[in-house]
């Protein structure tokens, strides 16, 4: 069954580029497409994509809000914010909203095509660009020690589990669970347990 | 110096001469008539170039 998409930009040129790009793989079937936030938030109530496709800034409503909105909802489409700005703090607003993915518009569009992939399966992409403007400048010098128990929980996380998923999994507690991230999210200076599960990927402290 | 602004600008208008032109090596690889996309990328190149030209006489 094809992946169905959404795609919001208020750049027409960059609607039709994206959707001309994408829709050429069999997998992918456009849902629709719109030029501002609150077009996008009408017509995925109406056609319910997979995953929708948006610019962080669009003419009355960006995309972060499409994506508080939809998660407020409880909708099921997996939304990716596609942006030029690659900012910490534009990073963690589009998480916190509930966004699953985040692509910078300067990389290959086939970074665009891996995040819908892994978006569409309830997983998190964020650019690699922005793993160092996620972790802080000297990262590098000081990769976080994960146990083996924080791993599996981030692992698990990144599927898409909540808490109480994750202890059945392991067969702890969701309060161990919470106990786990909390430690994982101190040692990967991240602010939400999304932006661990993206810091985390992108050390390749799980995959 | 451009501010970022202009930088994200400039990769709006970047975006679709990538996006086109990585359409038409496909087209190529797969031994298919690349026009179509070629006449976008020349389209795009045209709107990146009108803002290059803008950026640099704002006026």
């Amino acid at each position: 069954m094809a992946l169905r998409l959404f795609v919001a930009d208020d750049h027409p040129a960059i609607v039709d580029a994206v959707v001309r790009f994408l829709a050429a793989n069999d997998e992918v079937e456009i849902a629709g497409t719109a030029g501002d936030g609150t077009e996008a938030l009408e017509r995925i109530d109406e056609s319910r994509p997979d995953v929708a496709v948006l610019d962080v800034r669009m003419p009355g409503m960006g995309g972060i809000e499409v994506a508080r909105r939809l998660a407020t909802e409880s909708s099921t489409t997996g939304v990716i914010l596609y942006t030029g700005y690659a900012e910490r703090s534009l990073v963690v607003e589009a998480i916190d909203a509930g966004a699953h993915g985040f692509v910078l518009k300067e990389s290959p569009l086939a970074d665009l095509l891996r995040a819908v992939r892994l978006v569409a399966e309830g997983r998190t992409y964020v650019d690699p660009v922005l793993a160092s403007v996620l972790a802080g400048p000297d990262a590098a010098a000081r990769i976080p020690g994960l146990t083996k128990r924080e791993r599996e929980v981030l692992r698990l996380l990144a599927d898409g589990m909540r808490n109480e998923q994750v202890g059945r999994e392991l067969s702890i507690s969701p309060l161990t669970v919470r106990t786990h991230i909390e430690k994982a999210m101190s040692k990967l200076e991240a602010d939400t347990r999304t932006q661990a599960v993206a810091n985390a990927l992108r050390m390749s402290l799980i995959e | 110096m451009i501010d970022r602004e202009r930088v994200h600008e400039l990769n709006n208008a970047l975006l679709p001469v990538r996006a086109y032109a990585e359409l038409a090596l496909r087209k190529l690889d797969r031994a298919e008539d690349p026009r179509s996309e070629l006449e976008e990328l020349i389209a795009a190149v045209d709107r990146a170039t009108a803002l290059a030209r803008k950026l640099r006489d704002p006026s």
